[in-house]
């Protein structure tokens, strides 16, 4: 089992072999520094060149979008005006034509009234002529019948 | 409250390891050495290793390396406004460090972003490229990651002092602690700040080789339990998927307690 090759093996933990040590140091370093270069030379730029034009066209949109609704609240507040004032608009129309419904249903009771007088008046001549022919009747009749009732009842 | 579960796993793995390795060299037919994948070999050259050798460690830095370049600098190369996959990738990644240093360093830790970008990244695809079969994880080495865990420590001292001189000894002495109990915490300050860089290796280093080991230990009885080896696939499966995870909260653990302690340094009254 102990091989040459794997001397370290039988140590246990090979993390605690420290004759190693100045080769990962060594070798650490400069990866750390590659690294290092690689990010803060070609990383870094990049990507904060795109993340700033991003930003850019993300806040441009927002701009905008802000812009468009603040025409669109524009526009609905002169729409609702627009609303508001042919509400109005409407209801003068409305009140105006009410008037003169009334107006007009006056001025048709007040014909009929008078007209509705009239006829009472000439009925009432009627009948009062009617009935001053009626007694004139009446009395004629019992002049004739008078002398007949008379005849009749003194045999 | 998660950080306790992982440790507690890790707590059990490492006694499953102690207990299982007298085992292992104990029966030569029931052989299990989850730490050998852990060795550094050198790779061009025979024979001992010196500063300069070329090993799988070196190679798979290299090839982390490499990895870095093909995400963030193809990547993000056409710079879309409407990122595709791979560059969504990269940018929710970019984005997401930055926004960590800025808010736990504030806008004067910005400056010092490319640093910590650079040791988020190396971490990352250290810890990830090392789930791989047959890689080698370089972030399992005490030796690396102490390196980091010193630069961090060492550039936040420093860092410090030069930009608030002498002031920055009140991070030690807690002016909103009554005053009888400032020596004793600045005792216990100066403690934690030293141990920092040691827990701050430790954890990162510990986490990687502890899931590596118990992947292998897992492989190594699906190797010699022939139609059985399925309950221990099964296991494999659960902890590789335990470890994805793991692998890429210790990058971020490591990342932002470095900008906690930047953010120390930068800030010292408390």
């Amino acid at each position: 089992m102990a091989s040459t090759s794997e001397q370290s093996s039988s140590v246990g933990m090979p993390q605690l072999d420290f004759s190693n040590f100045d080769n990962q140091t060594f070798w650490l370093l400069i990866f750390l520094f590659l690294v290092f270069l690689v990010i803060r030379l070609l990383v870094m730029p990049r990507m904060e060149e795109t993340l700033t034009n991003r930003r850019k066209i993300i806040e441009e949109g927002i701009q905008e979008a802000e812009e468009f609704k603040d025409k669109a609240v524009e526009i609905e507040k002169s729409l609702n005006n627009e609303i508001e004032a042919a509400r109005i608009k409407a209801n003068e129309i409305l009140r105006n034509c009410k008037e003169e419904i009334k107006k007009n249903t006056q001025e048709a009771l007040a014909d009929i009234d008078i007209k509705i007088e009239e006829l009472v008046e000439i009925s009432d001549k009627n009948i009062i002529t009617l009935k001053s022919e009626a007694k004139k009747e009446v009395k004629d009749l019992s002049k004739k019948l008078a002398p007949e009732i008379v005849k009749a009842l003194i045999p | 409250m998660y950080y306790c579960l992982i440790f507690l796993i890790n707590l059990v793995i490492e006694l499953s390891l102690f207990v299982w390795g007298p085992v292992a060299t104990e029966t030569s037919a029931f052989e299990i050495r989850p730490m050998d994948q852990f060795i550094i070999t050198p790779l061009f050259s025979e024979g001992d290793l010196n500063w300069y050798t070329f090993t799988n460690q070196s190679l798979w830095m290299l090839i982390g390396l490499i990895g870095i370049i093909l995400l963030f600098v193809f990547g993000i190369r056409k710079g879309e406004i409407v990122p595709g996959r791979i560059q969504s990738i990269a940018e929710v990644i970019y984005v997401f460090v930055h926004k960590m240093v800025l808010d736990i360093a504030g806008q004067e830790g910005l400056k010092y972003f490319p640093y910590i970008f650079t040791l988020f990244l190396l971490i990352l695809f250290g810890n990830v490229l090392g789930l791989l079969p047959y890689s080698f994880t370089f972030t399992s080495h005490i030796a690396v990651t102490g390196i980091l865990a010193l630069l961090v420590f060492i550039s936040v001292t420093i860092l410090g002092f030069v930009k608030n001189g002498l002031k920055f000894l009140s991070l030690f002495w807690i002016s909103s602690a009554p005053l009888p109990l400032r020596p004793v915490l600045l005792i216990i300050e100066v403690i934690s700040y030293f141990v920092r860089p040691i827990s701050h290796s430790i954890r990162l280093a510990g986490n990687m080789m502890a899931g590596h080991a118990v992947i292998k230990v897992f492989a190594g009885f699906a190797g010699v339990m022939g139609l059985g080896a399925i309950a221990p696939i099964l296991a494999i499966v659960a902890v590789y998927g335990l470890e994805m995870l793991v692998v890429v909260i210790q990058a971020y653990v490591f990342t932002i307690l470095t900008c906690v302690y930047l953010n120390d340094a930068l800030h010292p009254g408390h």
